[in-house]
């Protein structure tokens, strides 16, 4: 309580080592896994070196079919959100303002579609509303139609529709927690002023939520906008975005100057994007009184109420359709029961050139997994550490730094891996190290958020007591801080291994054959032809999806607050 | 034998300039001693805990244990026990745990550790809670634990941080009964940091007073409450009756001193400092004033015509601020039966007992 001394505690003691490290550490990772392929793609992009500077700028400007990838994406993006956010207000009204039995139980479950690797939800959809799709086969079945009647694959309904499917969840969490923490207070005030219920929404809440929502919208926009995997797969080529087309440009025409121009622009719309989410968040919460009076909760009694809720609960049902038909379609159902899928991606029957062997992709898979927690977790825990002491002046700007990775699109970071890791003759390229590095990247700045959220809620003189009494520095980490932070390692290591399965844009770029992992094994089948390919890439999505889904489930568990609001 | 704990010329700056001076206080604690640590919020005490628990560094100065000096001693090796203001107990043991933490951390025997924890529970009268989660206790439990814990170690000097700080007025004087009894109990050496001089008083033998990192004053609470070193001493521990006076020589030897109240002769031996003085304060106790008609045998008093300002119930008195000639005078009356309240503009008569008149040497 006296004075401002609080930073200063323990200096003097501790490990010196571990304090320079964990700034040092986390800034080193950044430097060769980040701020190096970043450097190379904006030096290629900018035509440093090359033909002239902004030479690829001008060439992909001058290009109306980029200039149409670019109107395009833009143009998806903006109508994904708002699709997303017609869709997820009303439900974001109902789990705000009404509880109701399962209520916990359906807010997570709605989140499962955002915490699945994208392309399990684009393979969901072909599940649901593609040619051999549920609907199309029960329609056949019931109607007996000739022919499927849903043809939306390779549409751009079809790509709407997994986008709101995926960012649903994101609607509703992030404008029901803001909904839910709005004092009611106010609502009385402005209702005991004589304001009709309509005005009040109007003059009171819907000013309040303005903010909450259109940082919900920014973040969608984020997304969507750097959407790859399923319009990969759901989409036609003239869905392409500027992410899928960064990706063909660089597989496919070998144009990296262009690929990196595409990336840049992308960049600047994602950062930018980001810094706005930031901004109106801290907007939306300056104008809560979190933990005001908990929020009174509604019973439904009118009509509306009920109708509200029903239309909450069947929204819920539609956006996660597409995973139980892929888990059904996945047996072979409707239309018989087979583990066919399931039996190919277990043994290594076929002997086809380039086939690809799904034991080893599921192998890789894992492994590529546990070498990103062994990575990611350190890190992340060390970043954390560096974070703690809240009053330091470089505290802001280094979280902001820590977290620029998650701006960055995964395909424009696999394009840098790709222009920067050769070292001397030496081509890094051709080993494990890129792909973990960018899983990684992507993973740790959400062991830094879980963790540090834990370190500022552990109260201040724990490990000043423990020293006190007479533990060694040493002690003090493995009986107070370890214990303590258990949980939120825990929870860490589950998103960083989840994030590292599903993993798909980088990958791919940075994909070679003996490394194939289980989400590029999945496209490789879809571009094959045969029931047998297509069993397989359904099993082996089901089984993305249940280790991903379990995952999630277990983080659930550990009740880690706050996670809600990403 | 040397002192427990002794403190010689500590100093030390922090980042925003603030520092804690202690150069030209030093002090030692003998073994079953007592030291209060008193001032207000942001004065130093906290921070002279963690600088004596070596939590800390200071800059210059040393403190030393039994003989040996500490400086580059780790915390984890003086032997000390620390308990924070907010407790810190470890919210992921049970009390039990929370208790035994320093016992295993000093690597006693499984056994005696046992029997030390069970005595604490015991002690602490918490014998119940052995197995309970820290943070499903009451405040004044949290309290018992963490006071049991940093206690458990046989700590050669246990420091106490604001240990009442949190409770409510009831379960202060109830813990503060308990902190004495377990010092005689264990016969501990006490460091006892608080803003309330009555807690001070109560626990410690020895007062030390500090303000805006430095100390003001040391001494016994008897001293230190009837002879403040400054006005801010003499307002912190309470008092509220300082005027400003004026000291004329009569005989040598012997001096008027003249205030709103009137004058009178300073009959108590004048120390040096004060006759050379021509300004002073007078420092007028509560038990120097009283109310009514002068009894026959009082010794000499002046007596005044005072208005009342405003009475409270407090206790079993009231407690009167008066208007002396426009100074404010504050006064207990006691609280008879069949007797009203003192109004505010009712006129009394106020006795102040001259020879219990303080004369400090400062002026405001």
């Amino acid at each position: 309580m006296d004075g401002p001394r609080e930073g200063l505690a323990g200096r003097g003691y501790g490990v010196i080592a571990l304090r320079r490290g964990r700034v040092v550490l986390p800034l080193m990772f950044l430097a060769v896994a980040f701020a190096w392929p970043f450097a190379n793609t904006v030096r290629v992009g900018l035509g440093w070196g090359g033909e002239g500077l902004l030479t690829p700028f001008v060439e992909a400007a001058g290009d109306p079919y980029l200039r149409g990838r670019f109107l395009f994406t833009v143009w998806q993006a903006a109508l994904s959100t708002i699709l997303a956010l017609l869709f997820g207000l009303p439900s974001a009204y109902v789990f705000a303002r009404h509880r109701f039995a399962g209520r916990g139980i359906l807010l997570a479950a709605i989140t499962i579609p955002f915490i699945l690797p994208p392309i399990v939800i684009a393979l969901g959809l072909l599940s649901l509303l593609g040619p051999s799709g549920v609907v199309n086969t029960a329609l056949i079945n019931v109607f007996g139609f000739g022919q499927p009647p849903v043809q939306l694959l390779n549409t751009f309904a079809i790509i709407l529709i997994a986008h709101v499917v995926y960012e649903y969840a994101i609607v509703v969490r992030l404008i029901s927690t803001f909904w839910a923490n709005l004092d009611p207070a106010v609502n009385e005030a402005a209702a005991l002023l004589s304001a009709s219920p309509r005005r009040v929404f109007l003059t009171v809440t819907a000013p309040l939520l303005a903010p909450a929502i259109a940082a919900a919208a920014a973040l969608v926009f984020m997304f969507t906008f750097t959407s790859f995997g399923i319009i990969l797969i759901l989409g036609a080529p003239e869905h392409a975005t500027l992410e899928v087309e960064i990706y063909t440009l660089m597989t496919r025409l070998f144009r990296p100057q262009t690929a990196a121009a595409l990336a840049l622009t992308q960049l600047v719309a994602t950062l930018g994007m980001l810094w706005v989410y930031v901004r109106l968040q801290d907007a939306a919460v300056n104008r809560i009184r979190l933990r005001a009076r908990a929020a009174a909760p509604a019973r439904a009694s009118t009509p509306a109420d009920y109708t509200l809720r029903l239309g909450a609960v069947a929204a819920v049902v539609l956006v996660l359709s597409p995973l139980l038909a892929l888990l059904l379609r996945s047996f072979g159902i409707p239309g018989g029961f087979g583990l066919d899928g399931y039996e190919a991606i277990f043994s290594n029957a076929r002997n086809e050139y380039f086939y690809i062997s799904p034991v080893a992709a599921i192998r890789n898979s894992l492994g590529f997994a546990v070498a990103t927690v062994l990575l990611a977790v350190p890190l992340g825990v060390l970043a954390a550490y560096g974070l703690r002491n809240p009053r330091a002046w470089w505290r802001n700007p280094l979280d902001a730094l820590y977290m620029l990775p998650l701006g960055v699109s995964a395909v424009t970071l696999g394009l840098g891996y790709l222009l920067s890791l050769r070292v001397g003759t030496f081509d890094v390229r051709t080993t494990l190290v890129p792909i973990v590095l960018a899983h990684t990247l992507i993973a740790y700045p959400f062991v830094i958020r879980v963790v540090l959220s834990t370190l500022r809620a552990m109260r201040p003189h724990l490990r000043e007591a423990a020293s006190v009494l007479g533990a060694s520095p040493v002690r003090v980490v493995t009986r107070i801080d370890l214990p303590i932070l258990s949980r939120a390692i825990l929870v860490g290591a589950v998103f960083a291994f989840a994030v590292s399965l599903g993993e798909f844009g980088a990958t791919l770029l940075l994909n070679r054959p003996e490394y194939t992992t289980m989400p590029v094994a999945i496209l490789g089948y879809l571009t094959r032809p045969g029931a047998a390919n297509l069993a397989s890439a359904l099993a082996m999505s089901t089984v993305l999806m249940i280790v991903a889904g379990a995952g999630f489930f277990l983080i659930e568990r550990a009740r880690y607050r706050g996670w809600g609001e990403f | 034998m040397p002192p427990v704990l002794s403190v010689r010329g500590l100093s030390k700056v922090y980042d925003g300039g603030w520092t804690l001076d202690l150069t030209d206080a030093d002090f030692d604690l003998q073994a079953g001693e007592s030291l209060a640590v008193l001032g207000p919020s942001g004065c130093g005490k906290s921070t002279l805990l963690r600088l004596i628990a070596g939590l800390e560094t200071p800059d210059r100065g040393e403190i030393s244990a039994d003989g040996a000096p500490l400086n580059g001693v780790m915390p984890h090796r003086r032997r000390f026990g620390l308990m924070h203001q907010d407790l810190a107990l470890f919210p992921h043991l049970n009390v039990r745990d929370n208790i035994e933490f320093g016992l295993r951390s000093q690597r006693w025997p499984r056994q005696d550790a046992r029997a030390r924890v069970d005595e604490m529970l015991r002690l602490m009268r918490i014998d119940g809670l052995a197995h309970r989660p820290v943070d499903t206790l009451s405040g004044g439990e949290q309290q018992r634990v963490a006071l049991a814990r940093s206690l458990a170690p046989r700590p050669r000097l246990l420091m106490l941080d604001e240990p009442l700080g949190a409770l409510d007025r009831h379960l202060r004087a109830e813990l503060e009964r308990e902190i004495r009894r377990i010092r005689d109990h264990e016969g501990v050496t006490l460091v006892y940091v608080t803003h309330d001089h009555d807690e001070a008083f109560a626990v410690a033998n020895t007062v030390l007073v500090l303000d805006q990192g430095r100390a003001v004053q040391y001494g016994r609470p008897e001293d230190v409450y009837l002879n403040p070193a400054t006005p801010f001493v003499a307002r912190f521990l309470g008092h509220a009756n300082l005027f400003p006076c004026a000291l004329r020589h009569v005989v040598d030897g012997v001096l008027e001193a003249r205030s709103v109240f009137g004058s009178w002769r300073v009959n108590a031996p004048v120390d040096d400092m004060l006759s050379r003085l021509s300004e002073c304060t007078a420092l007028i106790p509560p038990e120097a004033v009283s109310l009514g008609p002068p009894e026959p045998d009082a010794a000499a008093a002046t007596v005044i015509e005072a208005t009342v300002l405003e009475a409270t119930l407090q206790g079993g008195g009231y407690d009167l601020a008066l208007d002396v000639r426009g100074e404010r005078l504050y006064a207990r009356a006691h609280a008879r039966h069949g007797e009203g309240r003192p109004a505010p503009g009712d006129v009394v008569r106020v006795r102040i007992d001259e020879a219990r008149i303080r004369l400090l040497p400062w002026t405001e």
